[in-house]
């Protein structure tokens, strides 16, 4: 097998040699080999997520501009008539602002209750008792819990029944009926469940901190509120803006449990922007409306995750 | 049948040559040791014999055939590796035979191999342990267990002793020599420690950058180093070198000190500018060794001692530098007591001062 | 950090305090199974059972009227051939972006891990009318694939970072003993990933177990249903009028995770572990 290819003359004995990368021809049939058993070896994974994920994703983008509704309009090019309806919607703005609530709900309430018991539960007897109580919600599907949750918050359910039996009867509501009630109530049955995750990942967070910082300190007399806002929390911030961000993406996207909680719509004083984006699309037959929804949950999901990934390295690159 | 050779091997790595045109030739049962400093291209060269890197040019044969096309479990090779890369999942049992299963051979014969194998090494009693149950030296052995049971015509063996302690370091050298005797197979050497070179192989090949520097036996490369690198690589503690020219019939040092030209070489013309090399060895402290036959006296204060026991290196200045001296049957030295030595002019190194070539009349540097 | 002294038992009450309070939905949960729809309605909520018998009453009745046989063993077949599925491809192609070196490795895995990226959404129409137009709406086949690409990218970006730890060296005394890349996957990368994998499978396994979404859209009938499907037609139906069999529902639909949970916690939080690193 010849192949040899011919080279440049040889430039004297300890000279730094240099040449532009030429491959012997034994060296590129081996990497072409290399090249064809990779690709077979992703082509499982790359055939499920182009057919079933990426494919999807384009002809979403590519339906949320025709004027798709029923039976009608599916090859009428509408430009961004769907996202103007949106705009102008007072569904949507309803529902958007719900969604808002959650997500600030959903970010602030479960990361700070999860710190608070993650710095709590270090180093406790019966942390692993007690992690396991806290993260079981999480285990339940979140179909299960609306269910249950949805008779503790029924008129003669738990919430009321306990209120009456301390005397504040007065304050007994139809909770997931009344505007200013249902979302905050669905909320805190969401923070129930996912309050234990928030915290699992923060303790695995805290874990994996090094101690000698937190030793040095200690030596050095701080507080140990001061050692936990100067040094722990800084170092803690990649764990935590991971979670923060699944916290965030996570309470703009949550359907099960909203649906089942809520159960007669369109009610707007529960409304989210994911059940609205369902109702629309498969109980309205909307379909462009719906997929231009779903493109503009789509974009924030993005927006959210490149300013996680950038402060991230940011947060990194100060604690190194 | 020559075991292993080498045509004109170059291997480069993006934009710079990392081999640079290697001929060698290793004769069928030669213990061959690579020897030479980090990135010399040692490694290099065992693992483009070994198969698993593509040389950019040249071939290798193995035997009388060409494998350069051929992958690594054809070549009729096996490897020990630095880190022993045993298999954690498996075994030892499975370890050792997990080749075997691979290349589809029957039962019977695995057995056999796997049997044999243990027995040769000590490992028949950790045949069902994981190599996380195994010490240093055990995994040492499996390793080198999972290359003989491949039955391979050259065994390669890239730093495998570099992970143990001393101790253990020397228990295997003698190991691996002992199995070299009882099966003849080629064995091919990598390692950065000249002693362990010196120590186990019956050929030393030294290299530098990509090249190779000489090849030769253990003797050879000590007493005739092709060039100043060669001379300062090989032997502890290394020689030290001392610039200075020819003039008549002598060499004149940096400071002055002149010596008389040896035999050897006698032939260098006048006003040639060279390096002279000087052994330990080669400087004997009077009363505490042999004197040489044509002795050079000097005397010089003591700058440091180490004593090593049997013997007591002694650094003292010479020649607007230092020289290192052996003291053989020491008596306690202190700093700055003057001694007299003598140099053996019979065995002192001459070096071109430019390229560093050896300039011993008559001698081959030694490549093939 | 840890917390010293008194206040060590204030943080230990305090925690314990709050254990209680989560608790509460899980004693509601579990007192209302034993309770029939009469002792219900007349009795507090809260109030413990008078005895166990309408248990297993409650069971047969919420088993039947949820048709919640036929939903968990759907969803049983989603969960392990989806979760499997897609973690043995994940696997697969972990081991080529970990292992193989080929141009615009870093691309590929963007490809692939692109999945995850979007809410789930943005998956619903089009999956819903492509399946319509090939026929395979309401089918098995047509749900089992949509979980398993779903669960697909998440476990490649795990087992590509856990196979990128395994010593390049064991490659290469496979590769003297006349390994293929493909024997290598076989016998060397996946028996030393067998725990990545296990807790991956029980992540994605649960997650499937639990959905909801893509059972409404991609569904229509209780043969193909998931099993939270079942639960939340039947809690559509019957909500008003007997939520102690709703509640029955409720938790027989979960115990299965949860019992898989407890049993097989440590590979549980394994995968947790993984996730954050990755």
């Amino acid at each position: 097998m010849s192949g040899i290819p011919a080279l440049p003359a040889l430039p004297p004995r300890g000279a730094a040699a240099r040449r532009p990368v030429r491959l012997t021809a034994e060296e590129r049939a081996v990497r072409r080999r290399d090249y064809f058993s990779a690709i077979l070896f992703m082509a499982p994974a790359l055939l499920l997520v182009s057919i079933f994920l990426l494919a999807p994703v384009v002809y979403n983008i590519l339906i949320s501009f025709t004027g798709w509704s029923h039976f009608k309009g599916f090859n009428r090019f509408v430009g961004l008539a769907n996202y103007r309806h949106a705009i102008n919607n007072p569904d949507f703005s309803a529902a958007a602002s719900n969604t808002v609530v959650w997500v600030i709900a959903s970010l602030v309430l479960p990361v700070l209750i999860g710190l608070g018991l993650a710095v709590l539960l270090r180093g406790l007897k019966g942390e692993e008792f007690l992690k396991t109580i806290f993260f079981l919600p999480r285990l339940v599907a979140p179909t299960a819990i609306g269910a249950i949750w949805y008779y503790v918050y029924a008129d003669n359910g738990v919430v009321n029944t306990i209120l009456k039996q301390v005397g504040a009867g007065r304050f007994a509501e139809s909770w997931l009926y009344q505007a200013s009630t249902a979302t905050p109530a669905m909320i805190i049955a969401y923070v129930w469940q996912t309050t234990g995750l928030v915290m699992v990942l923060l303790l695995l967070g805290l874990a994996a901190l090094p101690r000698d910082p937190i030793e040095a300190a200690t030596v050095e007399g701080a507080s140990r509120w001061q050692i936990f806002r100067h040094i722990v929390l800084p170092m803690l911030m990649p764990t935590v803006l991971v979670v923060t961000t699944i916290s965030i993406i996570a309470g703009f996207t949550t359907f099960d449990l909203v649906w089942v909680m809520g159960r007669d719509y369109p009610n707007p004083s529960s409304l989210t922007l994911a059940i609205h984006q369902y109702w629309e699309s498969f109980r309205s037959g909307h379909w462009a409306y719906g997929a231009a929804i779903a493109v503009l949950l789509g974009g924030i999901a993005l927006i959210v995750t490149l300013l996680q990934v950038i402060l991230q390295q940011r947060v990194e690159s100060r604690i190194r | 049948m020559p075991g292993v050779t080498i045509e004109g091997l170059q291997k480069w790595y993006g934009g710079s040559q990392v081999i640079r045109d290697l001929h060698l030739t290793i004769p069928d049962g030669a213990f061959v040791a690579l020897v030479g400093p980090s990135g010399c291209g040692k490694s290099t060269t065992l693992r483009m014999i070994a198969g698993l890197e593509m040389p950019s040019g040249g071939r290798i044969y193995i035997g009388s055939e060409d494998v350069t096309a051929r992958p690594p479990a054809k070549r009729g090779v096996a490897m020990v590796f630095q880190s022993y890369a045993l298999y954690p999942h498996m075994t030892v049992r499975d370890n050792l035979e997990f080749g075997l299963r691979v290349a589809g051979a029957k039962l019977a014969d695995r057995v056999r191999r796997v049997t044999a194998a243990a027995e040769m090494l000590h490992l028949s009693d950790l045949m069902e342990r994981r190599p996380s149950q195994l010490s240093g030296g055990q995994r040492q052995r499996v390793a080198i267990g999972r290359a003989l049971v491949r039955e391979p015509s050259v065994f390669l063996f890239d730093e495998p002793l570099s992970n143990l302690d001393a101790q253990l370091r020397a228990a295997m050298r003698i190991e691996i020599k002992r199995l070299h005797q009882t099966l003849r197979t080629t064995v091919i050497f990598v390692t950065h420690d000249q002693t362990e070179a010196m120590t186990m192989a019956d050929t030393i090949v030294v290299m530098r950058d990509g090249n190779l520097e000489q090849i030769g036996s253990p003797l050879e490369v000590f007493e005739r180093p092709a060039n100043r690198f060669v001379a300062g690589f090989i032997g502890a503690p290394s020689m030290r070198m001392f610039d200075g020219r020819v003039e008549q019939d002598r060499m004149v040092l940096a400071d002055g000190t002149a010596l008389q030209l040896p035999g050897h070489v006698a032939h260098l013309a006048e006003g040639t500018e060279v390096t002279m090399g000087l052994r330990p060895e080669d400087l004997v402290v009077e009363g505490h060794g042999t004197l040489p036959v044509r002795p050079c006296f000097f005397e010089a204060p003591v700058l440091l001692t180490e004593p090593l026991g049997n013997e007591t290196l002694i650094v003292m200045p010479f020649a607007e530098s230092e020289a290192v001296a052996r003291m053989y049957r020491p008596r306690p030295v202190a700093p700055g007591e003057v001694l007299r030595f003598a140099v053996d002019l019979d065995r002192i190194h001459v070096f071109d001062q430019k390229s560093g070539e050896s300039l011993r009349r008559a001698s081959a540097p030694g490549q093939t | 950090m840890s917390v010293a002294g008194s206040s060590r038992r204030f943080a230990l009450a305090g925690a314990a305090t709050l254990a209680v309070l989560w608790l509460v939905p899980f004693y509601y949960a579990v007192s209302t199974i034993c309770k029939s729809t009469a002792q219900y309605l007349s009795g507090t909520p809260l109030s413990l059972p008078p005895s166990l018998s309408s248990l297993p009453g409650n069971i047969e009745a919420a088993w039947a009227q949820t048709q919640m046989g036929q939903g968990m063993l759907n969803s049983l077949g989603y969960g392990v051939l989806g979760a499997g599925g897609a973690v043995l491809a994940a696997a697969s192609a972990a081991y080529a972006l970990a292992r193989i070196v080929f141009p615009a490795r870093t691309t590929w895995f963007m490809v692939i891990f692109a999945g995850t990226v979007f809410p789930f959404q943005i998956y619903l129409i089009p999956l819903f009318q492509g399946y319509a137009r090939f026929g395979l709406l309401n089918t098995r086949l047509g749900l089992l694939m949509a979980y398993m690409a779903i669960c697909v990218p998440f476990p490649t970006l795990v087992l590509r970072n856990h196979m990128g730890q395994i010593p390049r060296d064991l490659d290469e005394a496979a590769r003297m003993d006349g390994c293929s890349h493909f024997r290598i996957f076989r016998s060397i990368i996946l028996p030393n990933s067998t725990g990545p994998l296990i807790a991956l499978f029980l992540l994605q396994f649960t997650w499937i177990w639990n959905d909801l979404i893509f059972s409404m859209v991609l569904t229509t009938e209780t043969a193909q249903r998931s099993v939270m499907n079942a639960l939340m037609v039947f809690q559509g139906n019957y909500a008003g009028t007997t939520p102690n069999l709703v509640i029955t529902a409720s938790v027989l639909a979960s115990l299965p995770t949860v019992a898989v949970f407890l049993l097989l916690r440590r590979y549980f939080m394994q995968g947790l572990s993984l996730s954050v690193h990755a």
